[in-house]
């Protein structure tokens, strides 16, 4: 069985999902990932990207407008979510799954007995389009080369 | 259809189809919480959404102790 550190356990089982819960979707993805990487403010997630939860969680704002004005629909989401908490976490999406796995990938590459926070971030700098956390990422203007670059090098 | 449409690109299509749910679950939450405060029973709330009271309970009654979650 995979073993997670207590930081990233938060990350992973509390944080993403409740992102997931508090914008109503059903499952939780990749991007959901990204948002619990971001939860806390210190994290080292914060540090390399420069930008905060509430930065990205406007970022999504912005892509949802956009895309849903781009299919003929003028309507801006509403800014302040309120949907229901008392539910069942949402389950993973195949991608953020496969995103985990590839965490668990990197940590071994590392020899580390456990899943830390920047095997997760690795996992997801790789992600390629049309992957959610990777179209957030790049509407946030991240360069991703050099954030792998500084998580390499820290 | 598409041809009525603005854009042919899936990544954004499919964004907009996901932005719609998001808003129709935002929605729902709020105006089940008005309607609650209004007083209508869970039968009402679930009649009018179309759907069963139990579904509608399950899924909102236990929300109040969670805002911050």
């Amino acid at each position: 069985m995979v073993k997670l550190t207590r930081d990233i356990r938060a990350v992973v089982l509390i944080s993403a999902s409740s992102e997931a819960q508090r914008l109503g979707d059903r499952r939780t993805g990749t991007h959901h990932l990204l948002m619990g990487l971001l939860s806390d403010a210190s994290s080292l997630t914060c540090q390399l990207f420069g930008v905060d939860l509430e930065t990205v969680r406007s970022a999504l704002t912005e892509l949802d407008k956009a895309a849903l004005s781009a299919v003929g629909i003028e309507t801006a989401p509403l800014d302040r979510p309120r949907t229901m908490s008392g539910r069942r976490r949402p389950p993973f999406t195949s991608g953020a799954r496969h995103a985990l796995h590839q965490a668990v990938v990197a940590s071994r590459a590392d020899g580390s007995p456990q899943i830390e926070e920047r095997h997760l971030l690795r996992a997801i700098l790789s992600l390629e389009r049309p992957d959610p956390a990777r179209q957030l990422l790049d509407s946030l203007h991240i360069d991703l080369s050099d954030t792998l670059r500084r998580l390499e090098a820290g | 259809m598409v041809s009525n449409l603005m854009s042919d690109d899936p990544e954004v299509g499919l964004r907009a189809v996901v932005a719609l749910h998001r808003l129709a679950e935002q929605l729902e939450a709020t105006y089940v919480q008005i309607a609650r405060e209004h007083g209508w029973s869970w039968e009402q709330i679930g009649d009018a959404l179309g759907v069963s009271r139990q579904s509608i309970h399950t899924k909102y009654s236990r929300r109040h102790d969670g805002e911050a979650h």
